[in-house]
């Protein structure tokens, strides 16, 4: 049940994605990404108050986190731009290749301040694949 | 090609970075707090960056002739979201991050067919290559 919705919130991510990438042929990347943090900040705010029932509180944080903001401007800039060319499932899968690769950097220098975990050479025939993979990407 | 492929690519390194970051915002103020901060702060950011790209000349007969329904996407991104953080108190991370993958390239794959129309057979095995890489990553490094 609980991975039949996790499913769907999947989907509609994607859909999102798909969606922000046509609407930016109309109103722009900027347009895009200022219309979907509006509403869905307006649609949260309701959220938390109707069900969570927090009080919102946004101030106080060291200065640094709310560079939150900055990539959220740009991550829906930069994927509405993919989608249009690549389409959803190659942007998708390409960007999951992205995380996957820059978290293995990540962990094995320990950056950012997480416990070191050394690269492990299980995972090169996985690499191997996705770059393979990424390659017929490349060449469609 | 090569360079939206390698843009695609850098787009996911970006995503993990914003989420250390979103996580360490959620730690200060707790997980919906945290998590607005992003969406207010990224409004003012991209109404600034819409107001300065454009000279103050935003076109909004444009926002008005676009078709309506295009503008769900923020409300299925905040559904999504509240869907992930209520049900990862039920299940594994290993396994919400797999089915919100499949999910992911399931519609993916439908919009692709049925939207953008560009799913030729030479992308569908790069995108099914890179999946089962993905997963089996994760096996590798889950076990």
């Amino acid at each position: 049940m609980y991975a039949l919705l996790v499913l769907f919130a999947g989907m509609l991510q994607s859909a999102m994605m798909s969606f922000n990438g046509l609407l930016s042929d109309s109103i722009g990347l900027f347009g895009v990404s200022l219309v979907v943090h509006a509403s869905g900040g307006l649609l949260l705010v309701l959220y938390i108050l109707l069900f969570v029932r927090k009080k919102i509180t946004l101030l106080g944080m060291p200065w640094h986190l709310y560079s939150a903001g900055f990539f959220g401007v740009l991550l829906v800039s930069v994927s509405s731009y993919c989608v249009g060319i690549l389409g959803a499932a190659a942007t998708t899968c390409l960007a999951v290749a992205g995380q996957l690769f820059i978290s293995a950097v990540i962990d094995h220098y320990g950056w950012f301040h997480v416990p070191k975990v050394p690269f492990s050479p299980k995972r090169i025939p996985c690499f191997l694949m996705i770059l393979v993979g990424i390659l017929l990407l490349n060449l469609s | 090609m090569i360079l939206i492929v390698f843009i695609a690519f850098l787009y996911g390194c970006a995503t993990v970075i914003s989420k250390m970051i979103n996580y360490r915002a959620a730690q200060e103020l707790g997980t919906w707090n945290g998590s607005l901060v992003n969406y207010v702060v990224a409004s003012v950011l991209a109404l600034v960056m819409l107001l300065g790209t454009t000279g103050f000349q935003v076109d909004l007969r444009a926002y008005i002739e676009a078709p309506f329904y295009l503008y769900a996407g923020g409300t299925f991104g905040v559904i999504a979201f509240v869907l992930s953080i209520v049900t990862l108190s039920k299940m594994k991370v290993f396994q919400s991050t797999i089915f919100l993958l499949a999910g992911q390239l399931l519609a993916g794959i439908l919009f692709d067919l049925l939207v953008f129309g560009n799913l030729t057979l030479l992308k569908l095995a790069g995108i099914v290559l890179v999946s089962v890489g993905i997963l089996w990553d994760k096996k590798v490094t889950a076990s």
